[in-house]
């Protein structure tokens, strides 16, 4: 009996030991750090994230598409090559799945429980505007599989089952933006929404955008649907003022632009002659555009000089008057951190990620494959206007060169390179993806890209063809999803060659 | 709690453990004091003040108990088991268990021979099974935000990934062994033989973007690691005024790589990447590599690649681009040959074996040791060498004006036919820098089985005799030497000393030792000194 007590109490006491135990050892929460939080403590950094992205890899977009090209020779951007082993051009795939990524899903989840659908929309909105970035970029990416929890191999998947599911999250983000129950209201959105102040108009808009680059990219396929396309534009952005203007404080390099001097990341990129030619005159009848002296700078004697690409500044002596300036309007004998910059490359320059005037543009193509010259015209010329406004062209010189022969007079007059160059012009550098896509739909040719030329020496490893794709990520999918990348031709020395899926009939 | 049943003792105890620790981590920062030499935060302007706060705890309890069976004194059973229950697994997996056994066998304690004469002073035999299980650092199961410094401020995610599936990592381990003497302790051996099983092991692995992170902490990867340990001490000659006393050891140990983290092909350690495309890596064995890296432009070459697959402690690195016989393949362009640039294996720093012989000799009140060093095999990556050939300072770039022809053949599209064509263009190496720069590969510099004998000590001492130090023996021992440390080293090393590493042991892991960039030789050293015991 007695013995029966104590194993009895020997019992009771292990119950309790265990049941604090269990509290006892519940300490596994930082306490310094947050493992949850709502979206307007996630959003500010997402929508710096979504420029970081784009700007990074722009450096190596606009050297393909002849934007820019750098002041040394033989670079082999400017080659339409990459770097191996290297993550240059990777930073959409980093922006897209990391920091971007799951974040996305921490809003969704904690804005659905407060029915904030407000958030829930903008949420959606930014991974299908960043899903459609990525594959434009990369063609072939991880979709499917992509955050599954305790998978470490992932496959990929074809850019058509992409833009697939760019469509249903923007339709799905477009439902969430357009609900007027539960608690959204432009107060709490506006709280983390740096773009757009919490206005839920802009939003749809913007996500209207995404639609209209989502079923325009497709031009060279048959079942490509022009409507469809003006109906996206007509519903996206209706002015400047609703450009999606990623701001930057510009305080220092963490919270600057990308592109300003604070960063420094432009010392060594000069514009082409490519691009000079289109505004000095040279492909458009004479005329002198008046964003010229506006977005590049000259020489200190006074002309305005390009580089070929692969074939850097012939001037090499900063003290020589023809020697370029960098694109921050100085000499490149100048202190870089202390130069203002100049047009979107200053410290606290605004990143336009999507313009009104890159939508009309789209929207003139659209009407122009579909035959209806009136409106292409139309939109074309409100997409000069609007860029000239952004470049911040003088009302009368703007519209002195509207007047000139640098822009057709009648809508019969329009043709298809005056459409795709002014949107060259428009989309330049900050809107160099747009411009790579449009150059890729047309395989770079010279009839639609006047005065385009492959560069003088191609990669090694291309075969003579120009460049289609980045290739996915290195210290992510070529070392640690190597086996993945077999299965696309990730691993062939030519793979950034290899045309994406809008690209071809 | 002790208790004896005829020959048979055996002790009992159980008892229970708690760990808890808490760190907290403040910084605080402020500008423009207001009363100099006075340094408190107290001190400071208050705008300019700002501090961050890092507080980690972590909790693990454990309950043991341990048995000791022993027969007669010479055969004795060792048990113990142990669950520890840890603050930071999943609640589900935070309970865990693991025991162990070990025998040990006293042959010459046994009746029939006790007592009896002997050359055999005595010979032990023993074996251990072990298993330990450790728990996962704090806060790793649910992925946290951490601060932003972009516009605006806010939380992403950091690095790390979530895994709220967790285990435990368990270590488990065999050894035998053996203890004999003979001639009154004049030869001494003991030898021993052990297994190591690193399984579930809790590390945190590099991933695909895909997960949503950089970093996995992830249950993955079985290492296991066996070798020996002889130790030999003999006495040669013992006279009374002359001692000769010879003691060696020799260690042998292979760490094999079962499977990597997330079946990964590598795993590296960032800190030993400290020039060009070299570090310290573990890789996958060599038929998963073969199989992954197959094709034309990552080619796994088993003759190149080979060394330090499957290996724990390989050398990673770029190599040449090779054709599936194994041919080097050339740019028909330029001459040069193309860089395989995938991490693969392209040396194995392990060594066959290491040696240690002490060798001391008394005579009278003198005394003379010194210990060799002596290390067989293992390969090196000279980074100093490397550097310097990519700058032009090494004296085997004293012939760039050479023209020179590089041996393999060209990557012309008949590479894999039967008859590819041979490389015959010749270069000279000063018209191109990129030749130093970038076209030669790390595999140029990693020297293959490196051994190595070196006097790492020396010492001769003189022992004052008793009656010097007087008879109040407020001195008790008094004796002068003289010491020289690393006074010789005779090595088919090419650069300045073998014995290097490019991490600090605080790095862990498989350590750096192998990878030699921008350190010096180990010092000689001579020093004298007086040793004086009160």
């Amino acid at each position: 009996m007695k013995n029966k007590i104590i194993v009895a109490f020997i019992g009771l006491m292990g119950l309790f030991f265990f049941n604090s135990c269990e509290d006892y050892l519940d300490v596994n929460f930082d306490p310094s750090n947050p493992q949850s939080a709502e979206g307007f403590a996630i959003l500010p950094p997402m929508l710096g994230q979504m420029a970081r992205g784009v700007s990074f890899d722009t450096r190596f977009v606009a050297q393909y598409t002849q934007n820019w090209a750098q002041v040394g020779t033989n670079n082999v951007w400017d080659q339409h090559g990459y770097v191996p082993a290297n993550d240059g051009g990777g930073e959409m795939w980093r922006s897209h799945y990391w920091t971007l990524g799951k974040n996305v899903d921490v809003i969704i989840e904690q804005a659905t429980a407060k029915e904030q659908w407000d958030y829930v929309g903008v949420a959606k909105a930014v991974r299908a505007w960043s899903w459609q970035n990525l594959t434009d970029e990369h063609g072939e990416v991880i979709l499917k599989q992509a955050w599954e929890p305790n998978r470490y191999v992932f496959d990929f998947d074809s850019q058509q089952d992409v833009y697939a599911e760019v469509d249903r999250l923007a339709n799905e983000a477009l439902t969430e933006l357009n609900r007027t129950d539960g608690n959204s209201s432009v107060a709490s959105l506006g709280r983390g929404d740096l773009v757009y102040k919490g206005d839920r108009n802009k939003w749809i808009k913007f996500t209207y955008s995404v639609l209209a680059h989502n079923a325009h990219r497709l031009t060279n396929k048959s079942n490509y649907n022009p409507a469809k396309v003006i109906e996206y534009c007509d519903k996206s952005l209706a002015s400047n003022d609703d450009n999606f203007n990623v701001p930057h404080a510009g305080t220092n390099s963490l919270d600057g632009n990308f592109f300003g001097p604070l960063r420094g990341n432009l010392n060594n990129f000069r514009p082409t002659v490519f691009f000079l030619n289109f505004l000095n005159g040279t492909v458009f009848n004479g005329v002198t555009d008046p964003r010229l002296p506006l977005m590049l700078t000259a020489s200190a004697d006074g002309v305005f000089r390009g580089v070929i690409p692969t074939k850097g500044d012939p001037t090499t002596s900063n003290t020589d008057p023809k020697r370029m300036p960098f694109l921050w309007g100085a000499n490149p004998s100048a202190t870089v951190s202390t130069l203002p910059g100049k047009y979107f490359f200053t410290n606290n320059a605004v990143h336009p990620l999507v313009t009104y005037s890159e939508i009309q543009f789209i929207k003139a193509e659209a009407a122009f494959i579909k035959g209806d010259k009136t409106l292409a015209y139309d939109a074309f010329k409100k997409g000069i206007i609007a860029h000239m406004d952004l470049a911040k062209v003088a009302a009368a010189a703007r519209d002195a060169h509207m007047a000139s022969a640098a822009v057709p007079q009648t809508a019969d007059a329009l043709k298809l390179s005056d459409i795709m160059l002014q949107k060259y012009i428009a989309c330049w550098v900050i809107g160099a993806l747009e411009t790579w896509v449009d150059m890729r739909r047309y395989n770079y040719s010279s009839d639609v890209y006047l005065g385009f030329t492959a560069p003088p020496a191609l990669y090694i490893d291309n075969g003579g063809k120009l460049a289609y794709r980045f290739r996915p990520r290195f210290n992510s999918e070529y070392v640690w999803n190597r086996e993945s990348l077999n299965t696309i031709g990730g691993n062939d020395p030519d793979y950034h060659t290899k045309p994406v899926w809008f690209s071809q009939k | 709690m002790r208790k004896s049943f005829g020959k048979l003792s055996t002790s009992i105890q159980v008892g229970g453990s708690l760990d808890d620790r808490r760190y907290e981590t403040t910084s605080v920062y402020g500008e423009k004091l207001f009363l100099p030499d006075f340094n408190s935060i107290n001190n400071v302007e208050p705008t300019t003040m700002r501090n961050k706060t890092i507080l980690t705890r972590q909790r693990l309890l454990g309950a043991f108990a341990q048995a000791n069976f022993t027969f007669d004194e010479w055969l004795t059973l060792n048990v113990t088991a142990r669950n520890d229950w840890s603050s930071t697994l999943p609640v589900e997996n935070r309970s865990y268990f693991y025991p162990s056994v070990g025998l040990s066998w006293n042959i010459m304690d046994m009746p029939f021979l006790k007592s009896k004469p002997s050359v055999v002073d005595f010979f032990k035999l023993r074996a251990t099974f072990a298993e330990v299980g450790n728990p996962a650092p704090p806060y790793k199961i649910r992925a946290r935000l951490v601060p932003q410094t972009s516009t605006g401020g806010g939380f992403l995610y950091d690095f790390f990934g979530d895994n709220p599936i967790l285990k435990p990592e368990t270590v488990r381990s065999y050894e035998f062994g053996t203890e004999l003497g003979f001639f009154k302790r004049r030869l001494t051996i003991e030898a021993s033989w052990f297994s190591k099983t690193l399984i579930d092991q809790i590390i945190f692995q590099r991933l695909s973007y895909g997960t949503g992170f950089i970093f996995g902490l992830l249950n993955g990867g079985e290492m296991n690691t066996t070798g020996f340990e002889v130790q030999l001490g003999l006495v040669p000659i013992r006279t009374k005024n002359f001692e000769w006393e010879l003691n060696m050891n020799l260690t042998h140990y292979d760490t094999k790589v079962l499977y990597l983290p997330a079946d990964q092909s590598e795993y590296y350690n960032s800190d030993t990447w400290v020039h060009n495309n070299v570090r310290a890596s573990a890789f996958a064995p060599a038929d998963l590599l073969a199989a992954r890296f197959n094709q034309a432009a990552n080619r796994f070459d088993p003759t190149v690649n080979g060394r330090g697959a499957g290996s724990a402690t390989a050398i990673g690195g770029f190599s040449y681009l090779r054709n599936s016989k194994g041919q080097v393949l050339i740019n028909p362009t330029t001459g040069y040959p193309i860089m395989n640039s995938n991490f693969l294996p392209i040396g194995d720093r392990n060594p066959d074996f290491t040696m240690g012989i002490v060798n001391s000799f008394s005579f009278k009140n003198f005394n003379l040791s010194f210990l060799l060093d002596i290390r067989k095999g293992g390969d090196i990556y000279n980074g100093n060498e490397h550097y310097l050939v990519r700058n032009g300072l090494s004296v085997n770039t004293l012939d760039r004006d050479v023209a020179i022809v590089i041996p393999g053949v060209l990557r012309d599209g008949k590479e894999e036919s039967e008859a590819p064509t041979v490389n015959t263009k010749e270069i000279i190496p000063s018209a191109n820098e990129t030749y130093y720069t970038t076209v030669l590969s790390p595999e140029e510099f990693v020297e293959k089985d490196i051994n190595w004998l070196r006097l790492r000590d020396v010492t001769l001492r003189y022992n004052f005799p008793a009656k010097v130090l007087g008879n109040r023996r407020a001195i008790k021992e008094l004796s002068i030497f003289v010491n020289g440390t690393d006074l010789f080293l005779i090595t088919n090393y090419t650069g300045a000393d073998p014995y290097i590493s490019v991490t600090s042991p605080a790095t862990g892991g498989a350590g750096g030792f192998g990878l030699d960039f921008g350190k010096t030789s180990l010092p000689r050293q001579v020093s004298a000194g007086v040793t004086v015991t009160f």
